[in-house]
């Protein structure tokens, strides 16, 4: 039994092609954050864009949709709630994800009252990121999605 | 008045100048401000070494900050004693700064001392890398590579980027200073301050610049390990962190490991995981354990990814029985990382360690089959003998077996026998338990309030003292275990880091409790019993007295020892007779050498004053009278009655005016001391004030000082000093219509013969009192009590007490042995108290 799963294990990237084509949107002002987390994403098969600013993210999501929002909370124009905010008026279905560098749990709360899905905090291993985005942008299950990370550790 | 006073102090010489009496009275008060400010600093000196002492006995974490803290602190005041009897004495004790220089740049140095980084490549092979590479690949790698070169088993291929690159990498982008300054500046009580320190310092460690050279090294390496695989291999990149797997300190999953990592990839992932000895749950164990964070240095393994089909972790012995003759096995399938991480269920095997390796008992959780066959758990358990036998001690191993059927090690360490429980058969369920089942994954008993943690904001709210409650034992749980007092957990087995790190902060852990997050609601108060395996509501009393004492953390740890070293130049008095020729500044070793001295000399300072300008020899006076003990008393400047002939050299207390001083007295001689044998002066204060730095104390040493109790007295000021050689103890005050002003401080060394005696007398004095309105602190067997800004009335009954309580806890010596004879002489001296103080005088602000 245990064979059956060697196959999938450490074949690198998951399978472009097993994934169903997704959007993420990181919004960060930290560029080399958003550079190796979009590098790591997109070999995972994952479609992503980077943006650096409230105004950018809102602008962005007007524009088309996306599916997950990873949204930083200390952003250069506009701090993350309002952006937030923003984003849930725009369109309402759009998951966010906060991953912040600024723990608090006020900001958390209100992130969450705001219709954020999560909050996580900086920095954040990049595996159980992608379990999380996976989850949000409703490719796997949860339960499937912790199978596929068990397996890949 | 007060040049009335001094007028009269005077007196006795021939006849002075207005101006004379009035520079007299300047100098006079200049002394009197230098020796006070002499004493405050002097109790500062001695609360600081008494709390660090205190801190280094009771084994509660301390920080590499409180170190440095203290360690300033005590200078500062050493200096200041030095610098105020400078004044006091016009510089007659100038050997007293070479000493200081000498002892605080001796501690500077202890504290600043930097870790060694051994010199040498910058990345090795896993060819090169054996035990004796320890200081350049860390203790993980350099295991491996021991495996790999001289025991000769299957390890993954690959190298170690060592602790010089990361030295070179964090120089030449000058990032420690700033590390330091933020962690200095952190609240490591807020866990959000903690967080965000956490994530700012990784943040610019994974920003700063890679060295080019370094960067081509580290390429170089992996085009030889992709030459050697013949193919562009995937690598996991684990830490290696120096000081890591000593056997009673793990570590235990708390640095980044990065599967799958592509060539791209080596340069970003190796700063992450450099980065990652700053991980919130890092800093919070290295804080615990005693680790300085400066002294921890990333090494970092490049291995090639293993196919592992089955993967696990292995015991060469019970962590439970050193003397065990079986081979612990834990496996599922898949690779390694969820055996240790918490999630996975896994088959359990008892496997002899004798050839051939038979399988003596067996669980199977994880599916329906086994996860591997009778022959490969007689392989494994043989490995695991040849690795106890090869490094001299019982190991724990983590291992995979490829698609091949292949066994390849991927880390091999030293067994903790932390109390480490091996998994058993669930008891029988009574009825009494609200939740019961699962394994004991650390042993213990606690009780708090629950408080379930699904998400990071969750986690955040974290209640100091309560009980974790986690769907899984993740290992970044471990960042709040320094603050919960049990952890509970749906899944997860004894071989996860998160149950490790349970053990060695000996905090009681269940795991394997299924559905503990929903029949438990936050805030009800629970007991956790993890021995037994249930959890009971409410806090159960019967079961917590049971627990066993909480062991010392910090003990031999870095942070430990470095505190032990600096106390030995603190600490240690050698200064104990001041008649001998060697009380003198060039005998003084430490710095409680020179507060001894420096207090000794202020105090004979201030009582030549006097001499110095032509009166009376001695300036002390002797109390006369029908009193008990010996009392000296010298007039700091208008504590006697006007019109006071000063040439005598005895004192009656009718003639003495002073406020604080009367307060006292009344107290002392209130009740009539009852308490055989006569005492004279030496017996009364070798009981009482008995020192505890130096038991060894030769008492014919002691018996031939010839200490005297002073009153160093104003109108409203008392200093009472009652000294016994190397050692006093102290009433002060300070009396005026100025609230700010008015305080009555008292210090009490318990020294007496015994510790758990000596603690039943500062225990008893301590809540009398308290019960009196004193701020009680207390340090081991030193107890100091404060009461301030309160009005002179208030503070004069205040006074009493004290003199009461000089005079009569003598009696407790006779009575301290058994609690009931303590309890009625307490009863007996609250009585008395009611008697003397009277409680209506109430502060009025």
């Amino acid at each position: 039994m245990a064979g059956t799963m060697s196959a999938q294990i450490n074949k690198d990237r998951i399978d472009a092609n097993t994934i169903p084509l997704s959007s993420i949107l990181v919004v960060d002002d930290e560029k080399e954050f958003i550079q190796t987390l979009l590098k790591r994403l997109r070999r995972r098969g994952l479609q992503c864009e980077g943006v650096f600013s409230g105004e950018e993210a809102i602008s962005k999501i007007s524009a088309r949709e996306f599916d997950v929002v990873l949204l930083d909370m200390k952003l250069p124009d506009m701090d993350g709630n309002s952006t937030l905010v923003e984003i849930k008026k725009i369109r309402p279905a759009t998951r966010v994800i906060i991953l912040t560098g600024h723990a608090s749990v006020n900001e958390g709360l209100e992130g969450i009252k705001n219709g954020a899905l999560d909050y996580l905090m900086k920095p954040v291993e990049f595996e159980s990121l992608f379990e999380k985005l996976l989850t949000a942008a409703g490719i796997t299950s949860c339960s499937q999605s912790s199978h596929v990370i068990d397996t890949r550790k | 008045m007060i040049i009335n006073a001094l007028k009269n102090f005077f007196c006795s010489n021939k006849e002075r100048s207005e101006t004379e009496i009035c520079s007299l009275r300047r100098s006079f008060q200049d002394h009197y401000k230098s020796f006070r400010s002499l004493l405050t600093a002097n109790n500062i000196a001695l609360e600081l070494m008494a709390e660090m002492d205190e801190t280094l006995r009771e084994g509660q974490p301390f920080s590499m900050a409180f170190v440095r803290g203290h360690c300033t602190a005590l200078t500062v005041n050493i200096y200041k004693m030095i610098q105020h009897l400078h004044e006091l004495s016009n510089g007659k004790y100038a050997g007293l700064a070479r000493v200081f220089d000498t002892v605080s740049e001796k501690i500077e140095g202890i504290i600043a001392r930097q870790p060694k980084i051994a010199k040498g490549e910058f990345v090795l092979s896993m060819a090169e890398v054996d035990i004796y590479s320890t200081d350049q690949a860390g203790g993980k790698m350099a295991n491996l590579g021991e495996i790999r070169n001289r025991v000769g088993l299957n390890v993954p291929d690959g190298f170690v980027i060592t602790a010089a690159a990361t030295k070179y990498f964090m120089d030449s982008n000058n990032l420690q200073d700033e590390i330091n300054r933020r962690l200095k500046l952190m609240d490591d009580g807020d866990l959000e301050d903690l967080y965000t320190t956490s994530a700012s310092i990784q943040q610019l460690i994974a920003n700063a610049h890679l060295p080019e050279d370094l960067e081509q090294l580290i390429n170089k390496q992996y085009e030889d390990l992709a030459l050697r695989s013949n193919s562009r291999v995937l690598v996991s990149m684990r830490s290696s962190a120096l000081g890591e797997d000593s056997s009673s300190i793990s570590f235990a999953g708390q640095y980044r490991t990065q599967l799958n990592v592509t060539d791209d990839m080596l340069g970003i992932t190796y700063k992450e995981i450099v980065a990652s000895k700053y991980k919130s749950q890092a800093i919070v164990y290295r804080m615990q354990r005693g680790f300085r964070h400066q002294d921890v240095v990333m090494c970092v393994g490049c291995l090639s990814m293993v196919d592992g089909v089955v993967s696990g972790v292995m015991y060469s012995r019970s962590p439970r029985d050193p003397r065990s003759e079986w081979v612990i096995i834990n496996a599922a399938p898949g690779l390694a990382g969820q055996v240790v991480d918490g999630r996975a269920m896994t088959d359990f095997f008892r496997v002899s360690r004798k050839s051939p390796f038979k399988v003596i008992s067996r669980e199977i959780r994880t599916h329906a089959s086994s996860t591997m066959s009778d022959s490969q758990a007689a392989e494994l358990a043989d490995i695991a003998v040849r690795l106890e036998e090869h490094f001299g001690a019982p190991q724990d191993i983590e291992w995979s077996i490829n698609d091949k059927g292949k066994i390849i090690i991927l880390q091999s360490r030293p067994l903790a026998h932390t109390a480490a429980v091996e998994e058993q058969p669930n008891n029988d369920e009574t009825a009494e338990s609200f939740l019961a089942g699962g394994v004991t994954a650390s042993t213990g008993v606690a009780s708090g309030i629950v408080h379930i943690v699904r998400s990071n904001i969750d986690l955040l709210q974290f209640p100091e003292g309560a009980v974790l409650v986690v769907a899984h034992p993740l290992p970044e749980w471990a960042t709040i275990l320094n603050r919960a007092v049990a952890v509970v957990s749906e899944t997860g087995h004894v071989t996860a880091h998160l149950a490790t790190v349970s053990r060695e902060f000996g905090i009681p852990a269940i795991f394997g409790i299924a559905h503990a997050t929903e029949k438990l609601k936050n805030g009800e108060t629970i007991t956790v019993d993890a021995l037994g395996r249930r959890i009971y509501e409410g806090q159960r009393d019967d079961l917590l007295k049971n627990a066993a004492p909480p062991s010392n953390l910090m003990a031999g740890s870095p942070v430990y020892k470095l505190l032990e070293e600096v106390l030995r130049l603190i600490t240690p008095l050698n200064l104990t007779n001041p008649a001998s020729p060697y009380f003198r500044p060039s005998s003084c070793e430490t710095f409680h050498d020179i507060t001894r001295f420096c207090h000794e000399k202020a105090v004979t300072e201030m009582f030549s004053f006097s001499s110095r300008y032509g009166f009376d020899e001695k300036g002390a006076k002797q109390l006369v009278g029908d009193i008990p003990l010996q009392w000296w008393v010298i007039n700091l400047d208008d504590g006697f009655r006007e019109g006071l002939d000063l040439k005598d050299k005895w004192i009656r207390i009718d003639d003495i005016v002073s406020l604080p001083m009367l307060a006292i007295w009344e107290g002392m001689t209130a009740v009539e001391w009852k308490g055989p044998p006569p005492v004279n002066f030496k017996g009364f204060g070798s009981v009482l004030f008995q020192s505890t730095m130096n038991p060894s104390l030769d008492p014919a040493v002691r018996s031939s000082m010839s200490s005297k109790s002073y009153f160093l007295i104003s109108r409203n000021f008392c200093n009472l000093s009652v000294r016994l050689g190397y050692h006093f103890s102290l009433a002060e005050a300070h009396l005026s219509d100025l609230l700010t002003e008015n305080y009555v401080s008292f210090k009490f060394n318990g020294g007496a013969a015994d510790e758990s005696r000596r603690f039943i007398r500062v225990n008893l004095i301590r809540e009398v009192l308290e019960q009196y309105d004193f701020r009680v602190e207390q340090k081991a067997d030193a107890l100091t009590a404060r009461i301030e800004k309160k009005s002179a009335p208030f503070l004069i009954e205040r006074l009493k007490v004290l003199g009461y309580l000089l005079i009569h806890t003598r009696q407790i010596d006779m009575v301290m042995g058994e609690q009931g004879m303590v309890d009625s002489y307490r009863k007996s001296l609250m009585a008395d108290l009611e008697k003397i103080v009277n409680p209506a005088k109430e502060n009025v602000t």
